[in-house]
This record gives C-alpha cells, structure tokens and sequence, in this order.
C-alpha cells in the first residue's frame, strides 16, 4: 500500500482540476435512490442500472458524428501485475472510476486517467481468471477476491474496513463477480466449477457485512424444491449452479434476478440423470428473503458446460397502453429466450445462433437436448463449443431500437467423455478443437428473429456492449479494437486500434457537458471523447 | 510435457485387480479393458489440480507417496470409500470429505485415523504411522486432482466405432472429400501416421488453431486465406491475407512485399479460404459419418 502518496496524488489531481476552472472531483455519497435512478453522468452499478440494459440516455455522441471520437486519455495498470486483464466493467461515480483485476483495485480520475488510489489484497490462492469490479454503496465500495472474500473499502482512500469470507477456498470455490447494492442488501455470487460444489447467492449488510441469507441455486436437502430433478440428495448437494454473472433487480416486484452455472459434474453426467435444478436458469428470487419466486431452465441438463449465467435483462414493454414486464437472456447455448418476469413464462424461444444440440422446446418453452449430442466416449460434434454462443460477455438491450445486442459465436468442437464409469466426479470430459466465427447478433426482442449480424473477421473478438440514445452500439472488433456500430443497421461507423483485444463491456457517462466511452483492453483502460472547442478564457 | 496416465491407472481399483473379491464389493467397478497400472502413478511429475484452482497452500501431491498411499488404501480402506475414493454404501466419499479437502499431507485426516477409524484388517488406524498417514493423503488428494478440469488423466476413449467400408463410401460420395484428397496421395497411409483420435480432429477441424474449444486443438498445419483487393483503377493485389476489419485490409505477396489498403465501398475484395468446403460440412456431417471416415482414414496404413 501507498496510501501516504497516493493521497498527495488525490491532492494534486483535485487542485490541478480546480485550476482548470472546471467542476470539483469530489466522491459524494451514493445512496440507494441514486442507484434506483442513476443519471447519465454516472455508471454506479455493473450494468450502469439495475435493468441491465447497458443503454445509455446519453445522445452526444450520435452515428452521424461518431467518427470524431477521440482519444482522451489511457491508464496502464502496473506493468507485471499477475492476472491484469480488465475484466472489469468501471463503475463511474462523481467523476472518479472504479475498477479491478483480481486481488486489485484503483480509483481513477474520470476526466484524466490519473490514478487516485489503488488497493492491492494480499491473496492467499483462488482462481485469478478475472473480476467484474466493484459495488459502490454511501462512502464505501464492495469487492471480491479469488481467496472467497468480500471486502469493504473508503471509497476516498481504498483503506479496507472490513473483510468477510464468502466461501471456502479449500473446496475450490473462488470468488469474481461484482457485488451489488439492493436497499439493505449487498449481494454477492460465487464461482468455480472445477470440482462438485453447489452455487449460491448471498446477502450481507452493507454496514456490517453480516450475512442476512443464502440462496443456494441446488437443491441441499430432501424436500427442496427442484430435488425431484436429481437422483439423490448427495448428486444435488453438490451440483453446482454457480452465480458470477451480476445480478439484475426490479424493484416494483422486489425480485432479484440470478442466472445460474452448468450442474456437476461437468460433462460426464451419468450419475445426475434429471434436469437438475436449478442450474442452467433464471430464477427470481425475493430481495429480501432470499426465497425463490419463480424459474426458468434454459439449459435443461446440461452436459456442456453452458452455463447460463448470461445477463437476464429486464425489459418494459408497452401494449395498448399497459406496460408488460418482461425479461429477456441470449443463453450460452445459443436460445435467446424472452420470459414474463413477474411469472416466469416463456413469451418466445427462439436461436439465435444455429446450434444443432436441441430437438426443439418443451411446452414450457424450455431446450430439450438431443441425448446423440451429448459428449460421447467416441466424441461428438456439437455446436456450439464450449465457450458457448455468448459467454460472459455483457449484451445491452436499446428501448430506442427495440434490439438486443450480444457478442456471439457460432462454433463447433467434439466433446469426449473421459471417465466412462457410473460415478465421474468433476469434469470427467471435454471437447476439443473447433472452428468458429464470431459476430454481433441484433434480436429484435419481440420475435426473437436477428434483425442484422455483423460478422467479424476470422474467430473475432469476444466483448461486452453498449448502446446509446445516439443510435450508437460500442463494442470489440476483430482488429483489437473498439468499434461504433450504427444501431439501427450494424454498419461499422468508427474504430480505434488498441493494444489487444478489449476485455470488458465499455461503458459511456457525460462529464462537464462532454460525452465519454471507456473500454479496457488486456491491462489498459482506453478513454474516448467527443471533443469540443476549448473553454474562453 | 508431464507423463500421460488414463483416468484410472491411479486408481485402486486397477491395482487391486489381485483383489477381486474386494472389487466385486464396489459400485465403481472401472473398466477391465485398461491395462494394470505398475505402480507408477503420475511418473516422476509432480501433479495437482491447475496451478490457477484452489488454496496457494493446498497439497501437492508427490507421486510415489500417492504410489505408497495406494497400498495402504487397497489394504485398509477401499472396501468402503471405494476404488477411487468417491464412497460406496459402506462409506462415504473421501473427496468431497471437509475433512480431506482441508488436509495438507496428513494433518487433517491424521487426527481422525489417530483416534481410531474401522480399518479392513484387524489393525489399528491409530497405530499408522506418520508417513503412512501422509502417503494415504497424497493418494487421496490424486483422487481429487484426477477430477479437475484439465486433469493429466483425461484423455479421449476409443474413437474407433465406425463402419470403415461406410466412410470410405461417404468419402467418395457424400462427404465430397475425394474432390480434393486422394487416398494413394496426399492421404497415404494415414493411418500409420497418426492416432485415431488426432485423426478425427484433423478431419473435422482442419484449421483448429482458430477454434476456441477449451480442450486441446489438434494441431495440423494453419491453410492460408488468400485475397485479392481490386482497386477503382481495376490495378490488383493479390496474396496472403494478413488482416482484415471493416476498416482496412492487409496482405502480403508472393514475393513477401506487405500491402495494407483502407476499405473504400469502390474497392472489391475477393477471399479465397482453402478449408471451405470443411466449413460447409459441419453443418451437414452425422457423428455417424464421422465415425465412420474416421475408421476408413484409420484404415489407410
């Protein structure tokens, strides 16, 4: 820790502000009101708003000026940093960034990339393949680390309050997602699925960081709901269902919406014959309690690591004047799926990307797996891969343009079953190989149907995205770069060549009149500008 | 590279196959074809679950430990927790145990045998010793790693289940692969060259270094893309596709010179890809088929 110094930077960083004339950096309280209601010249939550839309109001920049976007500013973390792949979506509060790598996080200025703070946990193991970032909540931030701890942090110095442990590393748990602020709740997802462990979701106060529930997505006992989709209580008490994508939340219904990791064991499956509950679903769970409200499996047993962990995002609909509430995930394994949200029922099943595991919905609008596609001690070729038709990667939904955006692939690989017996544990298989290309699919929410795809070259980049009131999509392109996209058509408007690929979901937020988008690229945060003419002085 | 071993080499139930008798009490009979593992677990690489998983202290296992554990376990234990640990109806699996996974080389599943735990001979567990303690740790933390994404022991079955008389007629007919191969040319003697599972990737998954499958690719030679770039002029380039985005395009010649261009909509691009007509067959080829020109490929010696 640098503290000492790193203050003399907040310092100097806030005079230098001041001596441009230009707003205070100052890190105000963010209280549960703003983060129901956030303004454009915030992004306080993962997804910038509990909907998960990733949609930006902001109309500043458009696809008529997109192209003058320019560079503002770069921030490199610290050369050497284990594991420095921004992951991370920023959270952007009152003009200071907040992000992460795994085991790190830094304050930075918004509107110069200087760095305000920066907090390093002394780890002790854990999976480091990624972190998704921070919650912010009052005058304190919310972080994960691999090692299974939440800690709490001063959002003015990154000096830790407290820390709690969140799940147990010794079972091969790790911990990634980014936490989220419900009213009193702070709740927090878990990950791995190496070995035979069972998911869950947890809510801690954010003052004390007491736990007030635990959510487990897999049956743990006779008489859960959903035990009747597993053989035994032993195969469901540790079958998996991970939570490590963020959560989405309508406050009117009081519901949070968890999405749900592949069951264990992974691939070979034969000792979980069922559905398995409820991994591989959505299930809308009360805020307050804990309880499950309703589910929905969009990948009935899986046997292909697809988890369904994609965003569900929520989404209003107006018809006849009445506004129908709805929800809506493009799946791992390609079904884009379009649900009640106060019900659970399936409004439209559709593919959006073609896939050859399923033979068609249930009457529930639920996949039903080809049992020839799944892995086979000979192999089998299935689409898609692993890596799914999305993977984590964030999509974002435009209310302007009616259309859900999602970095997608349409790949093959053959999966193999490994461990032949009656009892596998753990993966006990995998698939190999492949070939894939990537593109960006635009669903019209309504039918399900693919209004445009924008088709990357060769096996293309794999990022978030976000779309604006400008009738502007950003996203990842092939060419380890950030692309505009038109919003209404796919066409390629603007791009800019970074260092590698772009590893997070971008965001926009608007300060003293100026629209800004940052992305990250591997261990480089990337900030683009609409420029305007100087100030008179 | 670390020694290969198939999943269940390591396990007890292979070594014990002189124990018949306890092997017909388990659930989790493995499967008589694999050959007797000689006591030679992992080799002399030291193994464990992916460097990125778990604790930064968890165990790690040293293979002739685990090789001395399995005596002990094939002699004391295996009649209850089973052959490779994971329980049977007398007793419960090891390696979802609390107790196991919290172990590091004896000090947690010590205690327990210390004060005394049901043993399949008369003897005592507390009268084990500390290193047999330590060796029935690493023994059982192999178990555990053995279930581990990208464990060392995973690795394909028999892939060989095809009708080869059927592939080779799919090859002629169907499947269109005599259109560009030839089986006393480019493809002579196949079979001899690689095994059946490097087969059927290459077949399927001639370009696989583009796939991103979690598992291993299986490692044939990248074609190149080719393109040629039309000006407004009608002036032409033409050669090796380096990169290509919205944007801009870029290539090299024949005579090695590198040629980059901005995309204009007057400009034509043409891209040649070697491996379409593999592309276009994935959509359109049965596992059945697979199989089966699998087993004619294997066939070619």
């Amino acid at each position: 820790m640098r503290q000492s110094s790193l203050l003399a930077v907040a310092l100097a960083a806030a005079a230098l502000v001041i001596s441009a004339n230009s707003p205070v950096l100052t890190q105000a309280r963010v209280t549960a009101e703003k983060l129901l209601k956030p303004g454009p010249d915030s992004w306080p939550t993962f997804n910038g708003d509990y909907t998960g839309r990733r949609f930006s109001a902001l109309t500043k920049i458009t696809s008529a000026n997109v192209h003058q976007l320019s560079l503002a500013w770069m921030y490199r973390v610290a050369p050497g940093t284990p594991g420095a792949t921004i992951k991370s979506t920023p959270l952007m509060v009152d003009g200071v960034l907040y992000f992460t790598v795994p085991d790190h996080v830094w304050a930075v200025d918004a509107r110069t990339g200087r760095e305000i703070w920066h907090y390093q946990w002394q780890t002790t193991g854990g999976n480091h393949l990624g972190n998704r970032g921070v919650a912010i909540f009052e005058d304190w931030l919310y972080v994960e680390t691999p090692d299974c701890y939440l800690i709490s942090l001063n959002v003015k110095d990154g000096k830790e309050r407290w820390r709690r442990q969140i799940c147990d590393i010794d079972r091969f748990y790790y911990a990634s997602a980014a936490p989220t602020i419900i009213k009193d709740h702070l709740i927090v997802g878990v990950s791995g699925d190496d070995f035979d462990i069972p998911g869950y979701i947890q809510a801690h106060h954010p003052e004390s960081g007491e736990v007030q529930w635990r959510f487990y997505t897999v049956p743990q006992k006779k008489g859960d709901p959903g035990m009747e989709s597993w053989p035994s209580e032993e195969m469901a008490k540790h079958g998996g269902g991970m939570t490590w994508q963020p959560i989405t939340y309508d406050p009117d219904l009081n519901y949070v919406f968890v999405t749900t990791g592949n069951p264990q064991p992974v691939i070979a499956h034969k000792n979980r014959s069922g559905d398995n509950l409820f991994t591989g679903s959505i299930v809308a769970v009360n805020a307050d309690t804990g309880k499950m409200v309703w589910h929905f499996q969009s990948s009935p047993h899986d046997t292909h690591d697809w988890d369904s962990t994609q965003t569900a995002v929520l989404i209003d609909d107006e018809v006849n004047g009445q506004t129908r509430k709805l929800i809506a995930q493009a799946a791992r394994n390609g079904h884009y799926f379009l649900l009640d949200r106060t019900t659970g029922k399936a409004i439209v099943s559709s593919e959006y990307v073609k896939g050859n595991w399923a033979k068609g919905y249930d009457a529930k609008g639920q996949p039903i797996p080809d049992p020839a596609k799944m892995p086979q001690i000979a192999g089998a070729l299935v689409s898609p891969n692993q890596g799914g038709a999305t993977n984590w990667q964030s999509p974002s939904f435009s209310p302007a343009t009616g259309l859900y955006y999602v970095s997608s692939a349409r790949a093959f690989s053959i999966y193999y079953i490994y461990d032949p017996s009656d009892n596998p544990m753990g993966w006990g298989g995998s698939d190999r190989g492949g070939w894939s290309e990537s593109m960006l699919q635009a669903i019209d929410y309504k039918t399900g149907k693919i209004r445009w795809s924008h088709k990357w070259e060769g096996s293309g980049p794999r990022s978030g995205v976000v779309s604006t009131a400008g009738n502007v999509v950003f996203t990842g392109g092939a060419s380890n770069d950030l692309v505009a996209l038109d919003a209404t058509t796919g066409q390629a408007l603007w791009h800019s060549m970074l260092n590698t690929s772009i590893s997070n979901g971008p965001i926009t937020y608007e300060l003293d009149g100026r629209q800004y988008v940052v992305a990250a690229a591997g261990d480089t945060l990337w900030t683009f500008v609409m420029n305007t003419p100087p100030p008179v002085k | 590279m670390p020694a290969m071993r198939h999943l269940w080499n390591g396990a007890v139930g292979i070594v014990i196959l002189t124990a018949t008798a306890v092997i017909g009490s388990s659930g989790q009979t493995p499967p008589a074809a694999q050959p007797p593992a000689p006591g030679a677990g992992r080799g002399q690489v030291p193994s464990g679950p992916r460097p990125n998983v778990g604790a930064a202290d968890r165990h790690r296992v040293d293979p002739a430990g685990a090789d001395r554990g399995r005596k002990t376990y094939a002699a004391e234990c295996v009649t209850c927790h089973g052959p490779s640990a994971r329980g049977t109806e007398r007793g419960p699996n090891l390696i979802r145990s609390p107790i196991v996974l919290r172990d590091r080389y004896g000090n947690s599943i010590g205690p327990v045998l210390k004060k005394g735990h049901p043993m399949q001979t008369a003897a005592s567990s507390a009268a084990l010793t500390d290193a047999q303690v330590t060796d029935l740790s690493h023994f059982i933390w192999q178990r555990i790693n053995d279930t581990l994404r990208g464990s060392d022991v995973f690795e394909p079955g028999d892939v060989l289940v095809g009708d080869s008389k059927a592939g080779e007629v799919y090859f002629n007919g169907e499947g269109k692969c005599a259109t560009c191969h030839s089986v006393t040319g480019d493809l002579a003697g196949y079979g001899k060259r690689f095994q059946p599972v490097d087969i059927q990737q290459r077949f399927v998954f001639p370009n696989a270094a583009g796939g991103r499958g979690r598992g291993r690719a299986a490692g044939p030679t990248r074609q190149q893309v080719t393109v040629t770039v039309t000006l407004p002029d009608r002036s032409t380039s033409s050669g090796a596709l380096v990169s290509m985005d919205d944007f801009h395009v870029a290539l090299r010649t024949t005579a090695g010179e590198y040629r980059s261009f901005s995309r204009t909509p007057a400009m034509k691009i043409v891209k040649t890809e070697p491996l379409a007509a593999h592309v276009e067959l994935l959509d359109r080829l049965t596992d059945k088929a697979m199989h089966d020109v699998v087993a004619y490929l294997e066939s070619l010696k």
